[in-house]
């Protein structure tokens, strides 16, 4: 195993993703190999160095845009696109409103309604010839 | 406001809650700030990314599926808004997204003699994508898996990565910190 081969698996212990076996052999070359302590020493070195950097501190005119910016869009109606068809559209109508429909649609179709209709009873014609047929004590 | 935990709050935002957006708000913007600042190495382009990154959470989260997630969610769309920026600004000529600090070398730092100023100096002359995965690893401490789904890679790329980056790293520091 090279170097590299170990360097990388300081990497790997640095971020705590080192098994126990695998650290123990890192160790062992460490005892005796100078270039692979010394990346050793730096990289802890820069895990520690970052640790105790702090966060840059976010000035107040960003604060003030993005929650400025956030209240808008919250504000905003959602925004349909043109061709969104008419039964996506959410229609609210006041419940006495909706009956009084209700009831109008019920009533408009029972009074147009075939069903209902007087429709006046057509009476066939019987045609001559075949009533000159009928017996004539059936005929009045 | 009694304390809520990040899921409640995503829940809230979901729902439109600006409340709950601007908890959410106070509790990442360091973190999202400082992880623009040290992508970008500039102040306006930082604060513009931080901006555009609150705003797209805010209006994105309703698709956001699982909220326990939602931490390297926020920081995926921040890295976009890094990347989509420095391009933007790369095609105007005004920022190269490959050489983004490197005009500023260990040598100016070094003359302040201060050594967390070198170690700062020599992360930030870092390419890009070494610098990326070193800040989401050291500062945010991101698992490999968090740090693959927000990068868009694998585990095993990100691990190697993270390798390169302090090899490269090291290599630099070595003229400043001689045993």
């Amino acid at each position: 195993m090279n170097h590299e081969n170990f360097q990388q698996r300081i990497s790997l212990y640095v971020d705590n993703a080192l098994s126990d076996t695998d650290t123990a052999t890192l160790f062992a070359h460490l005892s005796r190999c100078a270039e692979c302590r010394e990346f050793m020493r730096l990289t802890l070195g820069v895990h520690a160095y970052i640790a105790e950097e702090e966060l840059a501190e976010v000035p107040l005119s960003l604060d003030r845009r993005v929650l400025a910016s956030v209240a808008m869009a919250s504000d905003q109606p959602e925004r349909r696109p043109w061709y969104a068809p008419m039964w996506f559209t959410r229609i609210s109508i006041p419940l006495p409103a909706a009956a009084s429909i209700l009831f109008l649609i019920i009533v408009g179709s029972l009074l147009f309604s075939p069903i209902l209709a007087q429709e006046p009873q057509h009476q066939t014609e019987i045609p001559a010839s075949l009533i000159s047929r009928i017996p004539a004590s059936l005929q009045r | 406001m009694e304390f809520q935990t990040e899921e409640q709050l995503v829940e809230s935002v979901r729902r439109g809650d600006t409340d709950a957006f601007e908890e959410l708000y106070h509790r990442y913007k360091r973190h999202i700030f400082t992880f623009c600042l040290k992508l970008t190495g500039d102040r306006s382009l930082a604060e513009d990314a931080t901006h555009d990154t609150f705003l797209k959470m805010y209006q994105n989260v309703g698709t956001l599926t699982d909220t326990s997630v939602f931490r390297s969610w926020l920081f995926t769309i921040a890295r976009n808004e890094v990347f989509k920026m420095l391009r933007k600004h790369h095609r105007n000529g005004t920022v190269d997204a490959e050489s983004v600090w490197t005009d500023e070398t260990p040598l100016t730092f070094a003359q302040t003699n201060e050594t967390k100023a070198i170690v700062m100096a020599c992360i930030d002359s870092l390419k890009v994508e070494y610098r990326e995965v070193l800040l989401l690893r050291e500062y945010e401490q991101h698992t490999y898996e968090e740090i693959a789904a927000i990068t868009g890679s694998t585990e095993s790329s990100v691990k190697s990565r993270l390798f390169k980056a302090r090899k490269a790293l090291a290599e630099k520091l070595k003229p400043y910190f001689k045993l």
